[in-house]
């Protein structure tokens, strides 16, 4: 009976990795930040790369919301995610960490940064100024219009006497700054660059975050990793590679190389927040 | 009022077009002036609502902190008015939430401003320029009114000259008419005169005839023997009778000219009277009277009534052989009428008469050689009786007597009026 254990047991691995070399398709997940119909339109180039490359069928899922999309690649029910920094933060909290594919280089800068604003003419110019002020966040789920600046105003000790609400976008946030409704709000960069000749200044930036990024399953073999992550990290070398990444983003310069440790201050950042009870 | 006095008096041919034209002109003008100004404020008062809906969905969305939902609400509704020229919508602050400029060539142009108030402590002015042409739909129901001012004018111009035309015809009818009468008139008028002078100047040879045959008469009788007297008095006879003749002559050409006078006219005494006197004239004081019901007074010209019954009852005496003869005097009222009759068991007139004998100098023919008279009596009663716009008729059985029926006036006279009569008792006679 022992003599037969370890041949079952490389039937059953000879089997799995039979299984990922054939032509079964893989998933692709989206993580919902737009309309599932414009998120297939934008990755559909970068698939259909993917598809070609490995002689696999890739199919993209878009996850209901946030919170299934993190379940759906924390429970390894797909095989490659696109993953906000947040997300995967939180997904790494919940299911442990996944490997790493490849991060965005937007405008060649693989971080981005929020900007807590106040219009020009407002009296604060610094963050210890807003005490009891009237502050404008986007979305309660969003990085950068929401949780980082909240870390921010919490490390400044201004929650308390906080008048805040929430907007449900960073555009919001800006017109509401800007109309005079609200004293400050949050809003990522290229929002604040967009609004500031109309009068808007910025009275903090946020830390340097890293950007959206690429990872896949736990089971996914080895070698299949190794493939696509050099499949990604090379699509702008590839003859209409600036086109598969300008689909998804005009921003998008390239892929680059990314590990787990590149998002620990937000990780910090997340960990400060939910002990704060957020 | 110049104009207007100016339009009436105005007989040129070119003035009258000239100032309904003006006129048309005028009205035309201020109709679509008036329609102009009613479109203009219609206008106002359509965009004013729709600028109070559009701030219930501003305030809606600001107030929900949709800020970008809000300025689509604004983009969306100037865009697709094309009447918006521009939009600002500018915060308390002065920043300017929502700017629109569209440039375009309508002339009237509309300003309306509204203060937007949202949560706490916000607030929007709207300021919002509309520019609209009313020129195309004004000139479109000046066009339209045009036409129907003019079908108007034409349905006016038409009755009128209809008018105009009936009128001129029933002016011409009317002259036509008045000449003939004025001719008829005058006719008749030389015809009284002809027959005046002729009556008139007949009288005087006829009267030297008759003397000289009674001077030859009186002063040369024993030189005359047999046939010779017999010429005499034979000149003397119808002498005497072209006399009466030509009196009745005299006497019928002045009928027409009497004027009729109006009184009351007790007929029982006037018949009684009339009576009385014919039979003192006649010598028949036999003959007897009959009047079966009281006669009724009648408003009237005594003397035209009075010579009505008189030649009536002068026939009923005259032509009468009978050895008792009578005379009835009554009235029938048929259908509230008034027809008056004289019967008599006299002579009789044979039918073929009855109409003859109304014509002058015409007398029963199977009397004319015995019974005296002109023959005018009944011819001037058909024309007094004619003048009262009455009517006479007869009827009568030859040898048994003779009924006349008459009328005095229209009123009284029965739309059946010869057979209205009501027929008497075979016994009567």
């Amino acid at each position: 009976m022992l003599k037969i254990i370890p041949f079952i047991g490389i039937l059953l691995l000879s089997s799995h990795l039979w299984a990922d070399n054939t032509s079964s398709p893989l998933t692709l997940g989206i993580h919902p930040y737009l309309n599932p119909e414009v998120l297939k339109k934008r990755f559909s180039p970068l698939a259909d790369h993917l598809s070609n490359q490995l002689q696999r069928p890739i199919n993209i899922q878009v996850a209901n919301n946030y919170a299934e999309h993190i379940r759906y690649i924390g429970t390894d029910q797909l095989d490659i995610a696109y993953m906000g920094p947040a997300s995967y933060v939180q997904m790494i909290a919940e299911y442990g960490e996944k490997p790493t594919l490849a991060c965005l280089e937007v405008n060649h800068r693989t971080w981005f940064q929020g900007v807590i604003i106040n219009r020009q003419d407002h009296p604060a110019n610094e963050l210890s100024d807003l005490q009891n002020a009237r502050f404008a966040f986007g979305d309660p789920h969003s990085t950068m219009s929401h949780l980082v600046p909240r870390y921010m105003l919490m490390e400044a000790e201004l929650v308390k006497g906080l008048n805040s609400r929430f907007l449900g976008s960073h555009s919001n946030v800006a017109e509401a700054v800007l109309m005079g409704d609200f004293d400050a709000g949050a809003v990522k960069e290229a929002v604040f660059h967009a609004q500031k000749a109309n009068g808007l200044k910025a009275l903090a930036f946020t830390p340097k975050l890293s950007e959206h990024l690429f990872i896949t399953r736990s089971t996914l073999p080895t070698e299949l990793i190794k493939r696509l992550r050099l499949m990604l990290q090379n699509v702008h070398q590839q003859p209409g590679g600036e086109k598969i990444l300008h689909a998804i983003k005009p921003s998008i310069t390239r892929l680059m190389p990314v590990k787990s440790g590149d998002y620990d201050n937000l990780m910090k950042i997340m960990h400060s927040l939910q002990q704060a009870g957020f | 009022m110049t104009l207007w006095t100016s339009a009436k008096n105005s007989r040129t041919i070119w003035q009258r077009p000239f100032i309904l034209g003006l006129l048309f002109a005028c009205l035309n003008g201020s109709l679509s002036l008036w329609y102009y100004q009613k479109q203009l404020q219609q206008r106002q008062e359509q965009l004013h609502q729709e600028v109070t809906l559009v701030t219930q969905f501003l305030r809606s969305a600001l107030q929900r902190g949709q800020y970008q939902n809000a300025r689509q609400i604004l983009k969306l509704w100037s865009q697709t008015r094309h009447e918006v020229s521009s939009l600002k919508a500018i915060a308390e602050n002065g920043y300017t939430f929502f700017t629109y400029e569209r440039s375009h060539q309508f002339t009237e142009t509309v300003l309306i401003t509204k203060t937007l108030h949202y949560g706490y402590q916000g607030q929007l002015d709207l300021q919002i320029t509309f520019k609209f042409d009313l020129t195309t739909p004004t000139l479109i129901f000046s066009f339209w009114l045009s036409l129907g001012l003019l079908a108007a004018l034409g349905l006016i111009a038409l009755t009128w000259s209809g008018t105009l035309y009936r009128k001129k015809n029933r002016l011409e009818k009317q002259s036509v008419q008045t000449q003939h009468f004025n001719e008829l008139q005058d006719s008749h008028q030389q015809l009284e005169d002809f027959a005046y002078i002729i009556s008139h100047d007949l009288k005087e040879p006829l009267r030297k005839l008759h003397q000289c045959s009674i001077f030859l008469n009186e002063e040369y009788t024993h030189q005359l023997q047999g046939r010779g007297l017999t010429c005499l008095e034979n000149i003397q006879t119808h002498s005497g009778r072209m006399d009466t003749l030509v009196d009745s002559l005299l006497h019928y050409s002045q009928l027409g000219n009497i004027p009729l006078q109006h009184e009351n006219i007790p007929l029982n005494a006037l018949i009684t009277n009339i009576h009385t006197s014919l039979s003192q004239d006649f010598l028949q004081e036999h003959v007897t009277l009959r009047i079966p019901q009281p006669l009724p007074s009648i408003e009237g010209d005594l003397i035209t009534v009075e010579n009505i019954f008189r030649n009536l009852l002068k026939n009923a005496f005259q032509y009468n052989d009978k050895p008792t003869p009578w005379i009835e005097v009554g009235y029938q009222t048929p259908s509230d009428s008034l027809i008056f009759y004289i019967r008599d068991n006299g002579i009789g007139i044979p039918v073929s008469q009855h109409k003859t004998i109304f014509q002058i100098f015409r007398r029963v023919s199977s009397q004319a050689h015995t019974a005296s008279g002109s023959g005018t009596g009944l011819t001037m009663l058909k024309r007094i009786i004619d003048r009262l716009h009455g009517k006479l008729w007869l009827d009568s059985i030859p040898n048994e007597g003779c009924t006349f029926y008459f009328t005095l006036s229209p009123e009284t006279t029965p739309q059946n009026w010869p057979e209205a009569i009501i027929p008497f008792p075979a016994e009567s006679i």
